[in-house]
């Protein structure tokens, strides 16, 4: 679909939150507290954190939360009986204020939940999200969207896009047809307007390497000693894959009690020793630096390869949340340069 | 600075030491955990008021497992650390050169374990206010308003185990929660997966956390667990009169039975 341009005031903008809610929708934005900007429920505009450049957490939760139950089942004399979750029934979300590159995040998740093989679970939550999106006015040192084909104003993953042009007002771009549906319910808060070239209300962020560079130069350097050399300090959490908007990587954990039980799904990390331990006890991945190898390359050589998009927008989270300042973009210019 | 910098430099260059542990400039105005192996690779050396991450957690990984014998840059959060590690005989003193740093950033040469328990004793563990005040709101609560309290606290956590990874005591090959024949803890982070999680964690470190901090400062979503830790410690104080990090020889009160223990915490 073609982008269409409009205006929105800030008033309409809470109006339009409102509506959201009461027709009960759940609206998902930065809420700050106890100094940590993480995505909230919110009932109005004034909940929501427009400042801080990027939540602790992304946005992933909302359509792949830390723990959920993907079916129960009871044990029959003879038999066991499987209860799917009903995903039909999952509320409409919009998640708000989130910024371009959590957006362009839900792309590569999508891709590994539903490729080839299809999730229901995460699938049917995709559907039911609807991405608004504001651009980034600020950058800070850990952010680099611009070296991974994103930028502070990119509408890819966004259904709307809003970027702020004065104190009362958002340049408003629809650009799927969930945003036009919003569009349609709520006219009389739009403005027309032609096309506004962005640019001086986006934040200026320098490009420091592209992610083809990188793809090109993983091949060959497997058995490089750089990866030793990056990952010393890492001490082998899932802080940095758990932040991550693109980092899709599960455990399945049933819990039984007696004749009945639950499967979860939760968050696992490719930086974890028992990942990939074997019940031989032989780990292929054995030392921290092979993980941190297996983090880029997923990112940086798998992905491309297998379902030709890479797994890294740029957000930085990873390196904000790293205990040893383990700062992903550092490393991946080293690797540009070898 | 100058004063750690020339010291590290000489140990290297003496060859009395093969690797030099300690921090150099990060991201921005972070700082981060270096290894130093030569004598000019010093010169990217730095220990300023940002350098609290409690570095002592690499004494127990590959790199420093491998050197024949290394140095640490020591604050006494580092130097508590070392004494209760080799209390638990998980470092030997010839292999570690101790460069201790006072609270303030003042540099007071090598110490020998016997010289590190003397700094121990003259720069104790240093709270935060913001830590005692939580302690003491703790305290007054009744024992459902306890639970109720870290059931909330305990709610954001989603099990990135960054506070385990980050604290130099939890250095089992294996940890409990990795054991899933039989599954002690359960791995999902919900309530109950988070609650038993972080009890599990607080029993094994009760008495033996040296009250660095790092669990909470690596925390991606801020739970305060240290101040479990610190509670913990200052119960096993109380009941046993033990106090982890104080010295290289040591009993930890989970482990050992005396004559005059009390027992009239069972309840
Ligand atoms: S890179 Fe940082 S956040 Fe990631 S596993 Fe290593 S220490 Fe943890
Ligand atoms: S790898 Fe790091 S920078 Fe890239 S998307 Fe994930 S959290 Fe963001
Ligand atoms: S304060 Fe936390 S990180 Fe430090 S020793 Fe205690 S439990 Fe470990
Ligand atoms: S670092 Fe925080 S979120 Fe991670 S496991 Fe520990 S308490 Fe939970």
């Amino acid at each position: 679909m073609e982008i269409i341009n409009k205006l929105i005031d800030k008033s309409a903008l809470a109006t339009l939150i409102e509506r959201f809610t009461k027709s009960g929708k759940e609206v998902f934005a930065p809420v700050k507290s106890k100094g940590i900007s993480e995505f909230a429920r919110v009932e109005t505009i004034q909940d929501i954190d427009f400042e801080t450049i990027a939540t602790k957490q992304s946005a992933k939760s909302l359509v792949f939360p830390k723990v959920e139950k993907i079916l129960s089942y009871e044990k029959t004399f003879d038999d066991v009986i499987v209860n799917n979750v009903d995903y039909t029934q999952f509320p409409e979300v919009i998640a708000f204020g989130n910024r371009p590159c959590d957006a362009a995040g839900f792309i590569p998740l999508d891709a590994i939940f539903a490729g080839e093989l299809v999730d229901e679970i995460f699938k049917a939550r995709l559907e039911k999200l609807t991405v608004i999106s504001i651009s980034c006015k600020k950058a800070d040192d850990y952010c680099f969207c611009t070296s991974v084909n994103g930028g502070p104003g990119n509408t890819t993953g966004s259904d709307i896009l809003l970027t702020e042009t004065t104190a009362d007002e958002y340049f408003v771009e629809i650009v799927t047809e969930k945003g036009k549906a919003i569009l349609d319910a709520n006219t009389d808060l739009f403005k027309d307007t032609a096309a506004i070239d962005k640019t001086p209300f986006l934040a200026k962020l320098e490009q420091q390497f592209t992610q083809e560079v990188i793809n090109e130069k993983l091949n060959g350097i497997f058995e490089s000693d750089i990866w030793d050399k990056q990952a010393m300090r890492c001490v082998g959490c899932g802080a940095c894959a758990f932040v991550c908007p693109a980092c899709g990587c599960f455990d399945i954990q049933d819990e039984t009690k007696g004749k009945n039980g639950v499967r979860h799904r939760c968050w696992d990390s490719c930086g974890f020793k028992i990942f990939t331990l074997h019940t031989s006890g032989h780990n292929p991945r054995e030392k921290q630096a092979q993980r941190w190898r297996q983090r880029i390359y997923h990112k940086f050589s798998y992905q491309p390869e297998q379902q030709k998009l890479f797994g890294c927008v740029g957000c930085g989270r990873c390196s904000r949340a790293c205990p040893s300042d383990m700062n992903i973009a550092e490393h991946l210019k080293e690797i540009a340069v070898l | 600075m100058e004063d750690i910098k020339k010291l590290a430099r000489e140990l290297l260059a003496d060859n009395k030491v093969q690797l030099v542990l300690g921090f150099e400039n990060g991201t921005a105005n972070r700082v981060r955990p270096a290894f130093f192996t030569t004598p000019e690779a010093v010169d990217k050396l730095i220990y300023n008021e940002f350098c609290i991450q409690n570095i002592a957690l690499y004494l127990k990984k590959d790199i420093c497992q491998h050197a024949a014998s290394l140095a640490i840059t020591a604050n006494p959060n580092v130097v508590r650390s070392i004494l209760q590690l080799a209390a638990e005989n998980q470092i030997k003193e010839e292999k570690i050169k101790i460069i201790g740093i006072t609270h303030e950033g003042k540099c007071v040469g090598l110490l020998d374990f016997k010289a590190a328990e003397e700094f121990s004793k003259t720069q104790p563990k240093g709270l935060k206010d913001e830590d005692k005040a939580l302690i003491e709101k703790i305290q007054a609560m009744s024992l459902e308003e306890k639970f109720d309290y870290w059931v909330e606290a305990f709610s954001p956590c989603i099990k990135c185990y960054a506070c385990r990874a980050s604290c130099p005591m939890c250095y089992c090959g294996k940890c409990n929660v990795e054991s899933n024949n039989p599954q002690w803890i359960p791995v999902a982070p919900h309530k109950y997966g988070n609650m038993e999680w972080h009890m599990m964690r607080a029993m094994h470190l009760a008495g033996r956390c040296i009250n660095c901090g790092e669990c909470n400062r690596s925390c991606p979503v801020d739970i305060p667990l240290n101040i479990l830790s610190y509670m913990l410690s200052d119960f096993v104080l109380e009941e046993f009169e033990s106090e982890a990090g104080l010295s290289a020889v040591f009993t930890p009160a989970l482990s050992s039975y005396t004559m005059v223990d009390k027992e009239n915490f069972i309840k």
